[in-house]
């Protein structure tokens, strides 16, 4: 049992206290227990001093960035031509805008440490002025001689909730405090993607361009083409090709037309593919390889438009007007599963959003997309309600073992690990999954997340900004919710009144 | 012409001199910050401590990379001028492919 537990149940004992029947014994009890609960864990002082020298690093670092943005712009020598002029720029420009994000992230870090040196010195305070009550009102306990004076024991019991509850609020503030640092760190370790793409097969030069690559239509730290998983497994990939392999990879990449290109396939071999369909792939897109929009719109179904996390926002995801939405199926799950495979799988996206026609206007329309996405989910959605013994047939929908089974079989292929299913029964199962939760789509792993109230639903997680959550509906939208909405059953700002509760959540497992 | 080369090599050469400084400032920004341990529970509490380890090793892997894509692309520039020549010069010649690039 953890301490926050433990201080709750020590509170929770005093406040039960009855004077009447054994009331001295029972608070000698748990002023014993409460005694041994342990001060919080951490050290003002050194967390403020490793603030300060984040907060003291970021102005140098964005004097470096800005030197370098400089070089990009006006010092590259005109004996480079051409491709060398622009590839040249292509990397001064990204290692620029990557000391640039060193600038943000180091000023975040040193906020975040601040504020949890100020939480932690408040717990400290806090435990320690109810550690010296508690132990006061353990001497008084021991002083009484007459068991019968119940006013005299009321008066102790007064005292020992006192102290019992700052010790539990002591306990409270550090544990949120550090966790709410924890899921900030884990979000800003997840921004750092170059260092994860650790193939001993790429130069630094080419780690800095792939990861950042963005696709258009949004702040480009919002919407790396390569998330920090995919960067994970990319590298991995990469380095056990064989020799041959691996020479058809850097061809691929060597005569990629945009940085963008050149993530997109190391995407699609993240999500898994071989070397045979990587080039296929690159065959469809490569004649618009310099058209990122173009690219975008075919293999990345979901883009974050801004930093406004407003929450209960819609914003519609659609390809050429026409919505990623199940219409009027009951196909919540196996729609929002559909799209999070393509969102992770470049090559599953090309194929819904054009039928591997890109470009032919028979097969690359609204029209067309809207059709085979249908079709495809309804794939998804029968296979998936084969899971399962079915005696006297199923209603509509699917339960949570076959979710499982079609997030397993359709997203982890190409993300990794598997999905394990957990309950959220009341406020704190929500508390305690939201680590989770955001440190799995921080990497670019996304989390199905089902909502009940009037009947049922299935969202899917796929973003974390600070205290936010970003839910697309598969009835074509995506949308921001707050933790709080999440713990406190306000899901309703993602779908509608009906369905206010998280009630359980598929979490990705390595 | 002669003058044109000159300033070419020169430039290549004081370029790439210049992206290396860049690093070494990065490095020197990095220095206090890599100085300290990567986090113990006694400093950031249970918590907090197993995440700032992760962010800490993250970045530093990052910075790591930034510093050495300057690097690698200061070699580039260096092989660029070595190979230039006042030939090339008086023709107009650049290089539009770098090896590698």
């Amino acid at each position: 049992m953890g301490t926050r537990q433990d201080a709750e149940n020590v509170a929770h004992g005093w406040e039960s206290v009855n004077v009447y029947f054994g009331g001295i014994g029972s608070m000698k009890s748990l002023a014993d227990a409460a005694l041994k609960l342990p001060e919080p864990k951490g050290n003002p002082q050194q967390l403020a001093d490793r603030a300060n020298d984040y907060l003291k690093a970021a102005p140098k670092a964005d004097a470096v960035s800005v030197d370098l943005t400089r070089m990009a712009s006006s010092s590259l020598p005109r004996v480079w031509v051409g491709e060398a002029s622009e590839s040249a720029c292509d990397v001064i420009t990204a290692a620029a805008k990557e000391v640039d994000r060193v600038v943000t992230v180091y000023g975040d870090v040193g906020r975040e440490l601040d504020v949890l040196a100020d939480a932690i010195a408040m717990a400290k305070a806090k435990h320690n002025d109810g550690y010296a009550a508690m132990a006061g009102v353990r001497n008084e306990l021991d002083g009484v001689s007459n068991p019968w004076d119940f006013g005299h024991a009321e008066e102790i019991k007064a005292k020992g909730v006192s102290a019992a509850a700052m010790l539990r609020d002591a306990a409270v503030i550090a544990e949120d405090a550090g966790r709410k640092a924890a899921g900030r760190l884990d979000d800003l370790a997840s921004q750092a993607r170059a260092g994860k793409l650790a193939s001993s097969n790429l130069t630094s030069v080419d780690k800095l361009v792939l990861t950042q690559a963005a696709a258009p239509g949004g702040p480009e730290d919002l919407n790396a083409i390569l998330s920090a998983n995919d960067a994970t497994r990319a590298g991995d990939r990469l380095d056990k090709l064989s020799a041959q392999d691996r020479a058809r990879v850097d061809s691929l990449l060597d005569n990629a037309r945009s940085p963008q290109e050149k993530a997109y396939l190391m995407k699609a071999l993240a999500a898994g593919h071989n070397v045979g369909e990587i080039e296929n792939f690159d065959r469809q897109i490569h004649d618009h390889g310099d058209d990122p929009q173009w690219l975008r719109d075919r293999l990345t179904p979901i883009v974050t438009p801004d930093h406004d996390t407003t929450t209960g926002q819609n914003v519609p995801v659609t390809y050429q007007g026409s919505g990623w939405s199940q219409d009027q199926r009951p196909t919540c799950v196996a729609y929002s599963t559909m799209t999070a495979r393509a969102q992770v799988d470049p090559l599953y996206s090309l194929n819904l959003t054009t039928g591997g026609h890109p470009g032919d206007p028979a097969y690359d329309n609204p029209q067309a997309f809207h059709e085979r996405a249908r079709v495809e989910s309804e794939r998804i959605y029968s296979e998936g309600r084969e899971v399962g013994w079915h005696p006297f047939g199923q209603g509509d929908g699917m339960n949570t073992k076959q979710g499982i089974s079609v997030a397993n079989k359709e997203i982890s292929p190409a993300t990794g690990g598997h999905y394990e299913h957990k309950d959220l029964d009341d406020a704190d199962d929500r508390r305690n999954v939201l680590p989770e939760v955001e440190h799995a789509v921080d990497n670019g792993k996304p989390v199905p997340i089902q909502v009940r109230g009037d009947g049922g639903h299935q969202m899917m997680i796929i973003g974390h900004e600070g205290d936010k959550l970003q839910i697309y509906n598969p009835w074509g939208h995506t949308v921001w919710v707050s933790e709080d909405d999440f713990i406190n059953g306000h899901m309703d700002k993602a779908s509608d009144s009906r369905l206010p509760n998280a009630d359980g959540v598929h979490i990705p497992k390595d | 012409m002669g003058d044109g080369y000159e300033a070419d090599k020169k430039g290549m050469t004081e370029l790439a001199g210049d992206l290396r400084d860049e690093g070494r400032a990065l490095g020197e920004v990095e220095r206090p910050l890599r100085g300290r341990s990567c986090g113990s529970e006694d400093e950031l509490g249970e918590f907090a401590s197993g995440a700032f380890s992760n962010f800490y090793g993250a970045w530093c892997q990052e910075t790591d990379v930034i510093i050495d894509a300057l690097g690698e692309l200061a070699t580039k520039l260096e092989q660029s001028a070595g190979t230039y020549s006042s030939v090339d010069a008086e023709h107009g010649r650049g290089f539009a492919k770098i090896g590698g690039f």
